[in-house]
Order: C-alpha cells, then structure tokens, then sequence
C-alpha cells in the first residue's frame, strides 16, 4: 500500500543553512512525499542539477511565528521509477542544503 | 481508461451486481437453507485479535453531549502480513464532558473509528466539534484555491524514471470544487438521522477549518448557550442568533487565516502569506450574513444541535412531526466535498445508535424478549489508506477490510446465544457480500440502514438464508444464533475474506435463546414507517447516474468524469427542489456502462422505500416489490448494460419517500464517496408552501 511521507525543512542551531529531516528518506514508487517548512525562509526543493521548477511550481512559503508550518504546492510520487534508484535534490533558494530520497 | 479509484468498486460490482439486490429488498429471498448440526470435534480456532467494542458516549437525561475532536497523530493500521504501518490520520478523539469516563479513543496509537453515539429518540443531541487537525502534518491540506494554485484542486507530480516529470499527475483534467481538495478541513454529517439539514443540524454545506489552538475550553460558555436554546427547541435559524462572544471570536479567527494562510498564487505578498480579497473567507461569510443565509466558514468549532424528533399522536389524530426519527444503527462521518473519500479513509467516522427503549419501540421490545439479555455487538467496517489513489502515481492494491480497527476479528459467544449485530459499511468504496461459513449460525435480519423491517419482511421464511449485502453507507441489523455445539465460525466474504472470526464456546445459554416467532414478541412498526401510499404520490421524477470520458487534455490524464443528469456537482445550483410535508416517486438510473460500477445513491434527511427494480444484467422484467417495503438511506443502483443494438440498457431502482417535516438545502450522492468528492453530487431543497400566482 503507498503511504504518504513527509520531510521537515528544519532550522540547524547556529547555521544559517536549514536541514532536510529525514537526509535520506527510503519511499516505494507510489508513496507521496511532501515538505513543511518549519523555518523562516521559504524553500524550494528540485532535484540536483535540474530547472528549479521541474517537481514544484512555486516555493514552500516560510513559517510565520504562530502559524503553522506551511507544506510544499505539490506532492511528489515516482510512480514510473521501477528499480532501486536514488535521487539527490537541494533547495533551488539555498543549494547547499541537499537530501536524498531512495525509491526502493 | 479506468481510474484506480475504481479498482474496488468495480470488483464489487460484478459480485454485488449478480445477486440483483434481490436478496436484501426483504421480499425475494433465495432458497432457504436448512441449518444442519455444528460440526463435531469442531477444529481450533484460528488465532485472531479479538473483537475491540468501542467505547460510547451516552445520552443522559434526554441530552446527548459530547465534544469530537477531529486530532491528527499517528495510528497503527493492521496489516495483512507483517507489522501494523504506522501512518499520519486525522480522527475523531470524543468524550463525554458530563461523564469523564465516556471516552474514545482510549488508546490514540489503534486505528479504528470514533467513539459511539448513543441516543434515545426524543433527546436533544449537543456536539462541540473542534478541528484540532495540524495541517503541518499533511500535504495538500488546504482548500478553495487558497494557496493560488489550480483553482483549489490537490496537486500531484509524477516523477518518470529518466527524472522527467508530469506536474498536472493530478489534478489531470478534475476541475474545482470537484476534485480532492481541502483534507483538513471538517465537519459531521449524522447520517440516519431525520433532522433539520440547516443551521445546526445536520448541515454537510458548513466547512470547519482547522485550528488547533481552539479548545473546549474557549467556546464552552456559548455553546452552552445554545445548546440550551436547542433544549427548549429553539434552534438557531440566522446568525444574529448567536451569542455575540462566539460570533467576534469567529471573525477574530477567520480574518487572521485571511490574512496569514499561505498563498503563492498571482498578486501574492512577498511573503507568501495572506489571501487576495475574493479568496478571503471573513467576507464570504459576510456576504451570506448580510443576505440572511447561514455562513459557510468557521474556525475550529461548531456546534452541532438537534433534538431527534419523537412521533407523537394527540388524540384528534395529528401527530407533532409527520416523520418521527427511525430507532436504529445509523452513523456519522465528515462530509467535506473533497474530501469526503480521503477522510474515511483516514477513518472519520462512527457509529451512531438510536434506541426506542419503549415497551413496543425497537430495543424495548427486543430487550424484553430477551429477558434483558440480549448482547449487543456494533461492528464498523472500514479501510484505511493514507493516498488517494488518483494522486498516486503507482498504486497499491484495496486495503484490508477492518472491523473496529482489526482484521478478521475473533467474536465469542456461547452455545446457543443470540447476539443483536449492528453492521456499519463506513468504508469509502467496499462492497459487502457474506455468509456465515461453515454452516451452524442462524440469523435474522431485523433492520435495514437504521430502520427495522415490518413484521412480514422479518418473519418472511427466506429471512436468514440470504447473504449479507452492504454497499457502502449501508447499515444491516442481525438476530445472530450460534450453534448448540462449540466451534470455529466465520462472516466470509468472497473477496474481502473473512470479515469476523466467531468463536462458540463455554456453558450452553441458559434460558434457552431463540429468535421471536410471534409478532407480538417483534417491535412494532412505528406508524409513520408504514408503506407510502402510491395515491398520495404528489411528483415523480427520474434521476440518472451516468460517467463520462471528456475530449483528451492538452496535457496530462484524461480522468472518466461522474455524473448524475449530465452534470456535475456545481455550487449553489439547485438540481431538485421538493415541496414540503408531500410524497414522491423517484426512479434512479444507472446508465454507467463506462465502469459498470453499481454506484450506491445515497439522500440526506428522508429514508426512502424501494418499490421496484431492474437488472438488465440478471433480468428481463423489472421487478415490482411488494408491501410492506423496506426502509433504505442508500441503495446501489443496478448497473446498465449495453444492448445487441449498442444502445444504453440502464438498471434502476423506484423509490417512494416524503420530504417531510425539514425546509433547507442538503445533497444525494453517490456513496463511493471518491465519486462524490469528484461530482457526483446534487443540491437539493425542500421548499415551504409557496402562493401559486395565476392571472385570470
């Protein structure tokens, strides 16, 4: 059965960089992943090396101080990717911050 | 193409379809079967969870309080094989707040449905429903184009094993308002129960958002407030009704989400927050305000209050309420266009009982024959998943069928007991088509989706040999005997499996059980449930339930649309109007020969009698049913087929039903709740007396 999946967009104690939790997130093909953004920036995640816009169309807007954290446009289901595959991504705002997601 | 969404439905159908619903109109049942002997030396009884009852909430002194949470957390569901999956849901977490001991769920990790109401007819029904829902939790949570995209639809993107990707995955080509939208929105729809759809009863047209930081605690005062008004029968008809501190504390709280919500769209702020004026709900609700309707948006809380009217007859014959509230097994779940289908899939819903403890009324009279000994199980049905399958890139195969949160749970009774069953289908799409296996169990049907059976149909000699049909919505109320002997038993279903274990073992019952024989042991049939006269039928009309391909989109899936006339489901556009206190006939059509798919009309607020029928796939004559007919809120329309000359063949089933009692808005729908949440809905009203003008 496909589940849903969340990744937390987290901040880091005394960086400026934010954090993808989980790093590395195992999925099967059908299951659907999302993002929320607990930190005060908006973040836009993409896959590595690809058009900022290739699984998302707007970014994840930040986190206002007493609101709750706001959850990525789409969801994402790697629906045709039928063998163990990884997927590096980083956010098309601030690329240094990478994750994985390996669809098993 | 075929949507996944369909997959399950359309498996039931062939099965469900065969059997005509011939089986269940309490008029034409199957060769009786005799009930041999239990087996000797009955084998060990298969290891299975045992049977969870789940907790009530009672009414007391003819009020039924009770404050539903809908929280979000993760719930174990079980599995099949292997361990439970841990998964993020949305629930129903109620209690009692005149007894701290009424309370469910008492542990928040077991999936399963929500506490059971139970209420006597004649009592005043209070619900405090917070949405404590934390939308952080889910994706897709929000609703009506809030975040600026697609017009308020869920979005899905494919991603293709070369990291090419389809961004319109879904919506594809489902347009707003019906498409899957606004998940963690909330409300309650009471279904079974004949009260006002407007206001505060039972109203699926409000939309509750959630708010996480509105507790009991802060609408405690004015919802006492109003619940006390609704005692004296005074329910609140506009908004000036209410008291003035909960009314500021809703524009306080919509005006905030107005101006915080997240929002991406055109024009939006730098930010990323804060709607545009014509998406902002505070002004919605005061558009409704200002032309005297009853408002669309709340935050957080609702107050739910009805009273379940009680049939009375003074002694010059009138009678208080033209239709009384039937007693029986009816339910609740939320009813958010949209959201509908995913919702009950998370498993928001419950069951709702309403007695007549009366000497002649449903329980009092089964209690006394019973000597006061009459078990009671109340059995919900659901499936759980946490995707829409449309959204879903590769999907998996139906989930398991669940019985109050377990699969194939083990129920116990002893040598000969006689257990009342109440049988709720709470599952977005699962076709129920069972029989007790082996053979050893007797049973009797007593009631039909939450109204019992006229004498006729129960002491009918084909009574206890017919299988055991739900689609889904539908509730079925069995007299269940178990065998003399000990012994392993089942409820098996074709193709969902076993759906309960029974186990029979320990003393003999002592006194003797049996089922009543004679009418004067079996509840009386309320006068108002008697058969509709087809004299007094003041309209009829035909009503068809149809699926279409569209033209192929520019892009993307091209996804088969459900109709009913034509149409989808549009907002504020009346499809029926009815005229209070009068009878109708109705003849529904299922001309979906596209999917085949048996879909279970379901109507708010009036049950209805089906007096006719027609398979063209198992029939070559309709089939015209006898008095007394049976009571149903949903009934699956017979699938249509497609004739030697290509033309349309379409099933049907005829109903007769009184729009009594209620005026407001409210809707019927296919009970394959992704096809509502996808259109296959009307809006309805029932509409006073009007002057007829005519120029001489």
């Amino acid at each position: 059965m496909p589940q849903t999946q969340m990744i937390s967009i987290d901040d880091q104690p005394g960086q400026t960089l934010a954090k993808f939790e989980p790093q590395s997130l195992n999925v099967a093909s059908g299951d659907l992943i999302n993002w929320r953004n607990n930190t005060s920036s908006p973040h836009w995640p993409a896959p590595k090396g690809k058009p900022k816009d290739t699984w998302m169309d707007a970014e994840i807007p930040a986190k206002l101080p007493t609101q709750p954290a706001p959850t990525s446009p789409q969801t994402l289901s790697f629906g045709a990717v039928t063998q163990p595959t990884t997927v590096e991504y980083v956010c098309a705002l601030h690329p240094e911050e990478t994750g994985t997601i390996i669809v098993t | 193409m075929i949507e996944a969404i369909d997959f399950l439905a359309r498996v039931a159908r062939r099965r469900f379809s065969r059997r005509a619903l011939a089986a269940t109109t309490g008029i034409v049942f199957s060769m009786f079967l005799a009930s041999p002997a239990a087996p000797q030396n009955a084998p060990v009884c298969p290891s299975a969870p045992a049977f969870v009852p789940i907790g009530e909430i009672k009414s007391q002194d003819g009020k039924l309080q009770a404050v539903m949470k809908v929280v979000s957390g993760k719930r174990n569901v079980p599995n099949k094989t292997g361990p439970p999956t841990s998964s993020m849901l949305r629930y129903f977490d109620g209690y009692n707040p005149a007894d701290s001991s009424q309370k469910w769920p008492t542990d928040p990790n077991a999936a399963g449905p929500g506490p059971t109401l139970r209420a006597e007819i004649g009592d005043v029904v209070n619900v405090t429903l917070l949405n404590q829902v934390k939308v952080q939790d889910f994706g897709g949570t929000l609703d009506s184009g809030e975040e600026g995209r697609n017009n308020g639809c869920d979005q899905a993107t494919k991603v293709n094993a070369d990291g090419t990707t389809d961004k319109n995955w879904y919506p594809a080509n489902d347009k707003y308002p019906n498409c899957f939208h606004g998940s963690s929105s909330a409300n309650i729809h009471f279904h079974g129960t004949h009260v006002t759809p407007s206001t505060t009863g039972d109203n699926v047209l409000v939309n509750v958002r959630p708010n996480e930081k509105v507790t009991e605690r802060d609408v405690r005062e004015p919802f006492q407030q109003i619940f006390q008004h609704c005692t004296l029968g005074e329910q609140p008809q506009k908004w000036g009704d209410l008291p003035q501190s909960w009314r500021d504390f809703q524009e306080t709280l919509l005006k905030e989400y107005d101006t915080t919500a997240p929002y991406t769209g055109p024009g939006r702020s730098p930010s990323g927050h804060g709607l545009p004026r014509d998406l902002q709900l505070w002004p919605q609700n005061q558009q409704a305000i200002a032309q005297g309707a009853w408002p669309q948006w709340y935050s957080g809380s609702y107050p739910y209050c009805f009273q379940l009217p009680k049939y009375t007859k003074a002694s010059d014959g009138t009678s208080n309420v033209r239709m009384g509230q039937a007693p029986g097994t009816q339910w609740y779940h939320s009813h958010k266009h949209g959201s509908t289908s995913l919702n009950l899939f998370n498993g928001l819903a419950g069951a709702f009982i309403i007695t007549d403890n009366s000497p002649t009324g449903y329980d009092g009279k089964l209690k006394a024959f019973y000597d006061d000994k009459l078990e009671e199980r109340v059995l919900v049905f659901q499936q759980f998943t946490t995707v829409n399958n449309l959204e879903s890139a590769n999907r998996g195969g139906p989930p398991p069928l669940l019985v109050n949160g377990e699969i194939s749970p083990t129920i116990t009774m002893r040598p000969g007991q006689v257990q009342l069953w109440r049988m709720i289908n709470a599952t977005v799409q699962g076709f129920v088509d069972a029989k007790f296996s082996p053979a050893g169990i007797n049973f009797r049907q007593t009631a039909q989706d939450g109204v019992q059976y006229a004498w006729e149909n129960y002491s009918n000699p084909q009574n206890g040999t017919q299988a055991i049909q739900l689609s889904p919505a539908n509730r079925v109320d069995l007299l269940v005997q178990a065998p003399a002997a000990p012994g392993c038993y089942t409820l098996q279903d074709t193709a969902l499996g076993t759906i309960v274990n029974i186990t029979v073992t320990g003393d003999t019952v002592d006194p003797a059980q049996g089922f009543p024989t004679q009418e004067a042991d079996y509840p009386t049939m309320p006068e108002f449930l008697n058969t509709i006269d087809q004299a007094t039928i003041h309209l009829r009309r035909d009503v068809t339930y149809d699926s279409r391909n569209q033209p192929a989109p520019p892009t993307g899936r091209n996804l088969r649309q459900f109709t009913i006339d034509g149409k989808q489901f549009e907002d504020q556009r009346l499809n029926q109007v009815m005229l209070l206190d009068t009878a109708e006939e109705w003849t529904i059509y299922n001309a979906d020969t596209g999917t085949g798919i048996a879909h279970p009309f379901h109507i708010h607020v009036n049950p209805f009698q089906v007096v006719e029928l027609f398979n063209p796939n198992t029939m070559t004559e309709p089939q015209k049913l006898s008095a007394p007919f049976v009571w149903w809120d949903t009934f699956a329309i017979p699938p249509g087929k497609v004739g030697t000359d290509g033309k349309v063949i379409p099933g049907y089933f005829k109903f007769r039903s009184r729009f009594v009692d209620f005026t407001g808005q409210y809707v019927q729908h296919c009970h394959i709740l992704a096809h509502e949440d996808r259109g296959m809905m009307q809006l309805l009203e029932v509409v006073s007396n009007k002057t007829i003008l005519k120029h001489h």
